[in-house]
């Protein structure tokens, strides 16, 4: 069995209630819904003249605007922007696209210092690890682990209270906005008529991150387009309540001009990152994929995120999304598998996108999953057949226990381990024993 | 008008409210606050009520523009007093812009920030608010509902990790 982190059932049933007790509350769930599909198929549909309205747009009010094709394009552009403004300290606000780029191990690579700043990702990358969930970082992670982490890295006290805690963490974060030369963040939604960028958070760090160190840059996936701001009235209603359960989150920031701070020159950068976007808008099939907005519901409903957490499936986006974008976003992973096809992803996703039966089709075209069935079966029946089983047992454990790693973790998946046979059966032991 | 709605969903994000008529009941709602330092955002208003926290015994007050310069805007005042141009009933949001650009830059980490909003703009519709927000000349505009706030440990609610850890909003009307 994988890695099973208790602390993700526990969480993921909280985010679920929060939003189950609030979206109960909105008769009008079913026809934002649609409303908000419609509103992302228009633009996944027509993908090219938003992109360069919105390029327009944005450069009208002072924004430079960079497209990136795919992630190692986008990191040296992003370094080469570092270059220009002597940047060595960066401060950054939690972004999935930037984890999608593999941007930190990029930036440091290059001697830069890079500080993420949401209180979730900062323990996630104390601990060297990848964030396990899309809009909470740390939640495979519990107080006593994260209290001895910073006890270890920071030299703080331990304690594992979680005001104390996130307290203890602010404090070290808070040093590191003002003498950052460069912020990154990501962005939840821009809207192409005015050029403006949407970002929503809750802690603050995002708004410090964009508005404390001279230069900002922003990086989207170019699916985040949206026709106008008009199009949030919608839009804003959903994404929070299905993320958290918050009607809105403590801040939504919106960008469209440049700040002010006396003399010290400003710089804005948005970063439209296509890293195989294009490839999945031409599919009429699995454009759907793109209308996300990233809220995570379909993993804290999931049987599956529920049991095994975010690294199970390996990859940057986990969950029913996930398995969507692998094949397109990521290095093209087969994780149809992951899925008991209990359909609950499709009837809370926010757009409506049916993952569900997107995942089923994913699955009919997979030969690994084909494979791994056919595995499983002859095994089923080998296992249901005792003398069978005794029979053929040496023969498994040596076939299993000398399985290359490779094909191991191309049928069984990166995040998994195949189960490895005990060196003695049961019976065997049940047998020496009687003599 | 009738705020209640806005009232309900302020307390539901962990902010206070309260409404507020004329100079004198600002200036009263100002110093219960002052066990504090109070720095002020140079607004008409504000410039107004000054001399009357004064007469109330209140001394340990600034205006923005008498701060030293910070360039970061990293300094940690404790309490932080602005105007916003206009609150959303619906959610319990607070509209804040950067017209004043530094009163802008400086709520982002302030310990407490009281925010006074004009009664005629309290109840904007969302549409309304994004349609200013789409206008707003300045171009940077934060919409704030309750205090700073995490979950990410064990899903536990801390509130003003980061940024402010209360939020007090009144809704100000001028004429007594």
């Amino acid at each position: 069995m994988a890695v099973v982190y208790p602390a993700v059932r526990v969480a993921t049933h909280r985010a679920l209630a929060a939003r189950e007790q609030l979206v109960q509350t909105y008769p009008e769930w079913e026809a934002w819904r649609e409303q908000a599909r419609t509103i992302k198929a228009e633009v996944i549909a027509h993908l090219d003249d938003y992109l360069e309205q919105l390029t327009r747009q944005v450069q009208s009010w002072g924004g430079e605007v960079i497209y990136a094709r795919d992630a190692a394009q986008a990191r040296r552009l992003i370094l080469e922007v570092a270059g220009r403004h002597q940047v060595n300290k960066v401060v950054k606000a939690k972004s999935m696209t930037t984890e999608e780029i593999g941007l930190n191990s990029a930036l440091e690579s290059a001697g830069l210092s890079v500080t993420e700043t949401d209180l979730g990702e900062f323990i996630v990358q104390l601990a060297g690890e990848r964030p396990g969930h899309l809009t909470a970082p740390a939640l495979h992670l519990n107080r006593e682990q994260i209290a001895d982490l910073f006890h270890a890295r920071l030299g703080v006290p331990r304690q594992t209270d979680p005001a104390l805690l996130s307290r203890q963490g602010a404090a070290v974060l808070r040093s590191s906005f003002g003498d950052a030369q460069m912020g990154i963040t990501g962005v939840n939604f821009a809207a192409a008529a005015r050029g403006t960028l949407v970002m929503i958070e809750n802690e603050g760090n995002l708004r410090l991150t964009a508005t404390v160190p001279p230069v900002h840059l922003a990086l989207m996936g170019i699916e985040k387009i949206i026709p106008s701001l008009a199009d949030l009235e919608v839009l804003l209603r959903l994404l929070p309540a299905s993320a958290t359960g918050q009607r809105l989150t403590a801040y939504v920031n919106f960008i469209h001009g440049l700040k002010n701070q006396g003399s010290a020159p400003q710089a804005f950068y948005l970063v439209l990152l296509d890293n195989g976007r294009r490839r999945l808008a031409a599919h009429p099939q699995a454009r759907e994929a793109l209308y996300c907005l990233r809220c995570g519901a379909c993993l804290n409903i999931c049987p599956i995120f529920q049991l095994g957490g975010g690294h199970l499936y390996g990859q940057v986006y986990p969950g029913a999304i996930g398995i969507l974008l692998a094949p397109f976003l990521g290095n093209g992973a087969d994780l149809a598998d992951l899925c008991s096809q209990c359909g609950a992803c499709s009837l809370i996703c926010p757009v409506k996108i049916d993952l569900a039966n997107q995942i089923t089709r994913l699955r009919s075209q997979s030969v690994r999953h084909q494979a791994l069935r056919l595995l499983v079966r002859a095994t089923a029946a080998i296992m249901a057949r005792p003398r069978l089983y005794r029979s053929l047992e040496p023969g498994l454990r040596l076939v299993r226990n000398h399985l290359p790693t490779s094909l191991q973790s191309y049928l069984w998946g990166s995040g998994r381990r195949l189960p490895e046979f005990a060196p003695k059966s049961y019976h065997r032991s049940m047998e020496e024993r009687k003599n | 008008m009738d705020f209640e709605l806005l009232l309900i969903r302020l307390a539901e994000a962990q902010a206070h409210g309260r409404e507020i008529i004329g100079l004198e009941q600002l200036a009263q709602a100002l110093a219960e606050r002052a066990n504090q330092p109070l720095v002020l955002e140079d607004h008409p208003w504000l410039q107004k009520v000054a001399p009357r926290l004064a007469a109330q015994g209140v001394t340990d007050f600034n205006f923005l523009s008498e701060m030293p310069p910070d360039q970061a805007g990293m300094a940690q005042i404790n309490t932080l007093v602005t105007v916003a141009a206009g609150a959303i009933p619906e959610t319990g949001s607070l509209i804040i812009t950067a017209q004043s650009p530094l009163a802008f830059r400086l709520s982002g980490c302030p310990r407490q920030h009281i925010i006074i909003v004009p009664q005629e703009r309290a109840g904007l519709t969302l549409a309304q608010a994004l349609e200013l927000t789409a206008q707003e000349p300045s171009g940077l505009v934060s919409w704030l509902t309750g205090p700073s706030r995490t979950a990410d440990i064990e899903k536990t609610l801390v509130l003003g990790a980061q940024g402010a850890e209360s939020l007090e909003v009144l809704i100000y009307c001028p004429e007594s």
